[in-house]
């Protein structure tokens, strides 16, 4: 018994190292042995679908003026003419004169994502045939589309990037920071090394003609991860998800708990609802069990005491996730060290509790996440609906204050 | 005569090739007419569910986008090679037993079916709209794979909504079809490339959607051999009607 025992602590040990190890060699690949150098500057369009003012929207969006590319455009799309981004953006085009810029507002109501009907109508009016959409939490460089473009290849479908953070204002920003550069970085390096990168709305630069060849951003109205299901859908017609060399980086700022667990929970639900068995399989490779493993093997080795093995173990485990934080080019100070510990205990829970039915409450509309990504209307009496499936409370509060 | 395979598999299923490259297969091997049908599963059943949760599958999602694609490269496999491009789809109603399992190609159906309920209904409303019916590999194959065998079982019945038996797989004649004096197809059944030889269709028509359908059904067909090792067509393996060569 002890030996199968011993046997097992060994074998998870070498997995999950293994896995670390690797996603963490793999990213150092992506960030500083590109594959490939593109000559050409193409202009491109820039997508920027906006909703409310979060915390360093501005400095974000300057950013984006601010960029140093021979010839590109800026297209903002606001769903709502009473939006309080609004008069931040109009101020902003005023601004720069100089970088081409329009606003478009209003969106179409072609499905039940949001930033698909509030994408439709500047997609449209787009002028050239790169096209980015891109997130309006991300903060650039101004050499942003200079590199991105470099690492496009003729067989790209959607060129994504790793996504890290800037600028964590408290304790949940730094682990929020950690979890997008360890994490989050190391599923899209492991996906990458299968050949199966997958793509991340935060920043997607694609050909126009292919996302109209599979019959325009309409087609993904429907999914609750548009972004997931773009990459997917031109790897059918032969394209691939490529991941360019240099992150971007989201503002983080002061972060809250309800963003903190909101977010995380719906990546969490996406990746249950697109990739279940790799999602099941999650718990396996979680870090506790390498640095319990690591214990048990330190005292069976007659190396010392159990503690001292668990120490070992977390002091190897920080080493490489801090490994994996400097490759990222991440900043976080100091802090990022017991935060980069502390995310660890999250995952576990994060991952618990998206194993729940997934609702979510948009525009006053219930919804539901099925199987494959798919958002669907909820009919019938809410309240009801809500109680048979054990929903989340803030989904229940939305379904009695719907059903009043 | 065109030289016709109307069951293929591309990556919108469990084919690995993109219904591009599947043109450019084709194509540059001198065929007239093909169709693409991507396995559609059962939305409520295990398998189907599994068959989902791998990709697959075909679903209301990705029915737009398979023909939005199959639209766009058929235009371009008309224009390159002056191919025709079918779109279809095969309902694929699997169980652990073989003889509750059903294969059911339907073409020329522009809307998304589903694959749940009785298959006598399902092949009866492709019918009702226009479509054109295929029971695939309805026999024992003599090939090491899954079998179906539901369809052959109801044959009497299921005779009335189906427009043609697959009688061949590879190089080998299915005989149980063919004695069975059932209208009959050839096809590849492709997932890869290698599977590209095999008992093809030459179809009896102009070189219109409607037209081949109605070739089809009308049974204005032969059948032949391709052996792509030896560049394809040699003339000598035609034989028309197979029931005569039989």
């Amino acid at each position: 018994m002890e030996d199968q025992m011993e046997t097992i602590c060994v074998l998870l040990f070498l997995a999950i190292s293994s896995v670390l190890i690797i996603s963490t060699a793999w990213t150092y690949k992506i960030r500083f042995f590109p594959r490939h150098k593109r000559k050409s500057r193409e202009p491109i369009t820039i997508l920027k679908p906006l909703k409310g003012i979060d915390e360093g929207l501005e400095e974000n969006l300057i950013s984006f003026f601010k960029l140093n590319y021979p010839k590109f455009e800026l297209i903002f799309s606001i769903a709502s003419k009473n939006d309080p981004a609004l008069p931040l953006v109009k101020r902003l085009i005023g601004l720069y004169p100089n970088v081409d810029a329009k606003l478009i507002l209003g969106d179409s109501n072609v499905g039940l994502n949001p930033k698909i009907c509030n994408l439709i109508r500047p997609f449209s009016v787009a002028k050239y045939e790169f096209t980015l959409i891109s997130a309006s939490n991300v903060r650039v460089e101004p050499c942003y589309l200079r590199n991105l473009i470099q690492d496009w290849t003729d067989n790209t479908g959607v060129l994504t990037s790793l996504v890290s953070g800037t600028n964590p204002r408290n304790l949940l920003g730094h682990i929020e920071l950690a979890l997008l550069s360890c994490f989050y970085a190391r599923a899209l390096s492991l996906a990458d090394i299968t050949g199966n990168a997958f793509a991340i709305g935060k920043s997607m630069l694609f050909l126009r003609q292919d996302l109209i060849r599979l019959g325009g951003l309409e087609i993904l109205s429907n999914y609750l991860a548009e972004d997931y299901m773009m990459g997917e859908l031109m790897k059918k017609i032969g394209k691939k998800v490529t991941v360019a060399r240099r992150p971007v980086y989201q503002y983080l700022g002061k972060h809250t708990s309800k963003q903190f667990t909101g977010r995380h929970l719906r990546w969490g639900q996406i990746r249950r609802s697109h990739a279940q068995i790799l999602f099941a399989f999650e718990p396996l490779l979680h870090p506790v069990q390498f640095i319990i493993s690591g214990g048990i093997i330190w005292k069976t080795a007659q190396m010392g005491e159990i503690s001292q093995g668990l120490v070992v173990s977390l002091f190897l485990l920080t080493s490489i996730d801090l490994f994996q934080w400097l490759i990222m080019g991440a900043s976080g100070g100091s802090r990022i060290a017991p935060a980069i510990i502390l995310q660890h205990v999250f995952v576990p829970f994060f991952w618990l509790f998206s194993l729940r039915q997934p609702v979510f409450n948009w525009r006053g509309q219930l919804l539901r996440l099925k199987l494959g990504g798919v958002l669907e209307p909820l009919h019938g009496n809410p309240l009801r609906n809500s109680l048979r499936n054990k929903w989340s409370r803030e989904s229940l509060r939305a379904a009695r204050q719907e059903s009043r | 005569m065109l030289l016709g395979d109307f069951h293929i598999h591309s990556n919108f299923s469990d084919g690995v090739l993109t219904i591009s490259e599947i043109v450019d297969l084709y194509g540059s091997r001198g065929f007239d007419v093909i169709a693409i049908t991507d396995h559609l599963c059962e939305s409520e059943s295990f398998l189907g569910k599994w068959a989902k949760r791998l990709d697959q599958t075909l679903t209301p999602e990705t029915w737009p986008v398979y023909l939005n694609i199959i639209e766009s490269e058929g235009a371009r496999a008309m224009d390159q090679y002056g191919m025709l491009l079918l779109s279809g789809f095969e309902i694929s109603k699997n169980s652990v037993s073989n003889s509750r399992s059903a294969h059911l190609i339907g073409l020329g159906v522009p809307n998304f079916v589903y694959a749940d309920g009785d298959v006598y209904d399902i092949a009866k409303s492709i019918k009702e709209i226009g479509g054109t019916t295929i029971a695939a590999h309805p026999v024992w194959t003599r090939v090491m794979e899954k079998q179906t065998f539901h369809l052959w079982d109801r044959r009497s019945e299921m005779s009335e909504v189906i427009d043609a038996w697959e009688c061949t797989r590879n190089f080998k004649i299915l005989e149980e079809v063919t004695k069975s004096r059932l209208p009959v197809i050839a096809s590849s059944d492709l997932h890869k490339p290698n599977h590209l030889s095999s008992w093809k269709t030459i179809v009896h028509s102009e070189k219109h959607p409607e037209a081949v359908l109605d070739a089809i059904k009308n049974q204005n067909l032969s059948f032949k051999i391709f052996n792509d090792s030896n560049g394809g067509s040699n003339g000598n393996n035609m034989c028309a009607p197979i029931l005569s060569y039989i």
